[in-house]
């Protein structure tokens, strides 16, 4: 992966001159430790995806021939898109906010992210059903207003599964995002609006292009953390929205069909790779992890 | 899946009476007293096998730990000196054969469905059911399997909302949203769902199985804007609490507590239910030796237990000779209450044994559509 201007390329490229520090040593048993917990299964995982229930491609091919795994496929890729579509919109605009007013007021602001960002995901689902419902509190109020004569579906179904993951996803689209943001420096904003540029044209030519690096860490991260959503859509959908997470799980626990099971989660893990492998082009992954 | 679920759900109702006030914990020395009064064979069994230092049964939780261990796990102990562990973290058929598999076996005795436990006999993952230890008469024929018993029932009722359905509905009616409009809700892991649509659809009961899986994924998707599907059995309840659907395709025991809770605004019909036979299976290469595993389900088939079992959270008496124990009102609520199950249609397990994989990953497919 390439590291982007300004980190130190350690352990990239393979170049022999790295002097490895002495210190590595330390995290040898660490090392050891994932590769036995956590290669090693996943080596194994892989391998039930050939061997289950006979050696070859048996369950791989299913990605072609199976039209309900394709379609399982396709709702989980829709579903995420959109919600990293809506979360990044949102996550923008408030992390646009943050970077922008008065430290108090950022201070709340930050406060209002993170307490949703640490109720369990449990939690949330289940609150939105008791705001989502027929006879939930939003369809109640707006039938009392006389606004409404009938409840609004907004629950087990695709709209509901939506809004509970936008709900979860939109503090980890703020959070890059605003770390991205507070990287820029705001006088280029003014000088461009010194250099006779509109507020508008200042941002949209300036401001954004300067946040990309952000905007793409930020969904490339919600897009890669959508694709595991098991609770919300099981809670909220009710039943008709069928993900890739839960779908694995059916297969390993309930049917038992290892195979297909294993191969799904090969599938899922390449294409979590795959996105990482994209987003390792614009922005620095070890920056983006903590890990600098 | 569906028998451990069912299980797990008893469990819910049971803590939910509980924290109701509405049972009280039975104590040991009733249940010690029960089993004192039936002739059972450990004694002299006693000096064939080594005995164990513990058996561990698998459930799903909750205070079907409480139930089991102590309705059927204190007694046990005091008849042979062994200690009985129950464990609930769930014993799905995907998490045996993982156990089974990776020689790690430890669970001497699982709840389980009939159908799921002659799939995983198949696939040699259970230790046999001796028959000259678990006694045949105590079990509903024809429920006696190679590598499972029946140990307790459980069943799809069709239930519903006096206040919006007229009259007691039945499979058509459920599928009829023109004569009865309303949300219906059924069972996201589809047991007793295509049952119920080939019923409605004027398939008759005795020609049900094997299942025309096609003709009743059409006729679930025929009325599918209007059905909510749900996955566990609090939630069945709650969507009747809330009213947001006027019928549901439900397990029985969650039916007869809305009815208590409701006060008879919610219930359900007997007719046509898919009752479901469920019961325990003994994981291949278990701790405490297959006698022992044995002895332990022979155990479990005193019917006065079952009783008392059935009291502490729902779950139905497997031996018939449990339903002249019961309450007038405990036998109205028993799925396998001769009176009651004469009116219902009982799934085929060995036609869920051969298809339940290929046939739920359809479903899963059209539901989710």
């Amino acid at each position: 992966m390439t590291a982007s201007a300004g980190s130190v390329a350690i352990g990239t490229g393979g170049t022999p001159r790295i002097a490895v520090s002495p210190y590595a040593v330390l995290i040898l048993p660490l090392l050891a430790l994932l590769l036995a917990l956590y290669a090693y299964p996943l080596v194994k995982v892989l391998w039930i995806s050939f061997s289950d229930p006979e050696l070859g491609f048996g369950n791989y091919e299913k990605l072609i021939t199976a039209t309900g795994i394709r379609r399982m496929l396709w709702t989980t890729f829709k579903v995420c898109i959109i919600t990293t579509s809506f979360s990044m919109l949102f996550g923008y605009i408030v992390a646009y906010a943050m970077a922008h007013v008065a430290d108090r007021h950022r201070l709340w602001m930050m406060l209002f992210v993170l307490v949703p960002f640490w109720v369990s995901v449990l939690a949330r689902a289940f609150s939105w059903t008791t705001l989502l419902g027929d006879k939930g509190i939003v369809n109640t109020e707006l039938t009392d207003w006389g606004l409404i004569e009938h409840p609004i579906p907004m629950m087990r179904n695709q709209l509901g599964v939506l809004i509970g993951m936008v709900h979860y996803m939109v503090p980890y689209a703020v959070l890059p995002l605003y770390a991205a943001m507070r990287g820029i420096d705001p006088r280029v904003v003014s000088a461009a609006r010194g250099l006779g540029a509109g507020p508008f044209e200042a941002f949209w030519r300036v401001f954004l292009p300067l946040s990309l690096p952000g905007i793409i860490a930020a969904g490339v991260l919600v897009f890669i953390l959508t694709l595991g959503f098991f609770v919300t859509p099981a809670i909220l959908g009710g039943g008709k929205t069928l993900m890739i997470a839960e779908y694995i799980s059916a297969q390993i626990l309930t049917t038992a069909r290892w195979g297909v099971g294993s191969m799904c989660a090969v599938v899922l893990l390449a294409l979590v790779f795959l996105l990482l492998g994209i987003m390792s082009r614009f922005v620095d992954l070890r920056s983006l992890f903590g890990a600098k | 899946m569906t028998a451990p679920k069912f299980g797990q759900d008893c469990v819910e109702i049971w803590l939910s009476d509980l924290k109701a006030g509405r049972i009280n914990r039975r104590q040991f020395l009733t249940a010690a007293a029960a089993v004192g009064a039936s002739p059972l064979l450990f004694s002299a069994g006693d000096a064939l096998a080594a005995k164990p230092a513990q058996i561990v049964h698998s459930n799903f939780g909750g205070d079907a730990v409480t139930c089991t261990g102590d309705l059927y796990g204190k007694p046990f102990t005091a008849e042979t000196g062994v200690n009985v562990v129950v464990d609930g973290s769930g014993p799905l058929e995907g998490t045996i054969q993982q156990m089974v598999e990776a020689g790690a076996t430890t669970w001497d005795c699982c709840d389980s469905d009939c159908f799921s436990a002659i799939r995983l006999g198949h696939k040699g993952l259970l230790e046999p059911i001796d028959y000259s230890i678990v006694d045949r008469n105590k079990i509903l024929a024809p429920y006696t399997y190679d590598y499972g018993v029946l140990g307790y029932w459980y069943s799809f009722a069709l239930t519903y909302d006096t206040t919006k359905v007229p009259g007691v509905p039945t499979w058509v009616d459920f599928f009829d949203v023109e004569k009865m409009p309303g949300k219906r809700t059924m069972w996201k892991w589809m047991n007793g769902a295509l049952e119920a649509a080939l019923l409605a659809d004027g398939v008759a009961p005795q020609d049900l199985f094997p299942l025309d899986v096609d003709r009743g994924l059409a006729k679930i998707d025929s009325i599918m804007d209007h059905i909510v599907f749900w996955s566990a059995g609090a939630e069945s309840q709650q969507l009747f609490l809330d009213g947001e659907v006027v019928m549901g395709n439900i397990w029985q025991t969650r039916s007869s507590v809305l009815e208590r809770d409701t006060d008879g605004r919610v219930t359900w019909s007997w007719d046509q239910a898919i009752a479901m036979p469920a019961g325990w299976v003994i994981p291949k290469n278990n701790p405490a030796g297959a006698e022992w595993g044995n002895r332990w389900i022979a155990f479990m088939q005193d019917p006065e237990l079952q009783v008392e079992v059935m009291g502490c959270f729902g779950q139905g008496p497997a031996n018939p000779a449990a339903v002249d124990l019961m309450t007038p009102e405990q036998r109205r609520l028993h799925v396998a209450a001769p009176e009651n199950l004469e009116k219902q249609v009982v799934a085929d397990t060995y036609y869920w044994a051969e298809n339940y994989d290929d046939v739920l990953n359809a479903y899963l497919d059209a539901i989710s559509a």
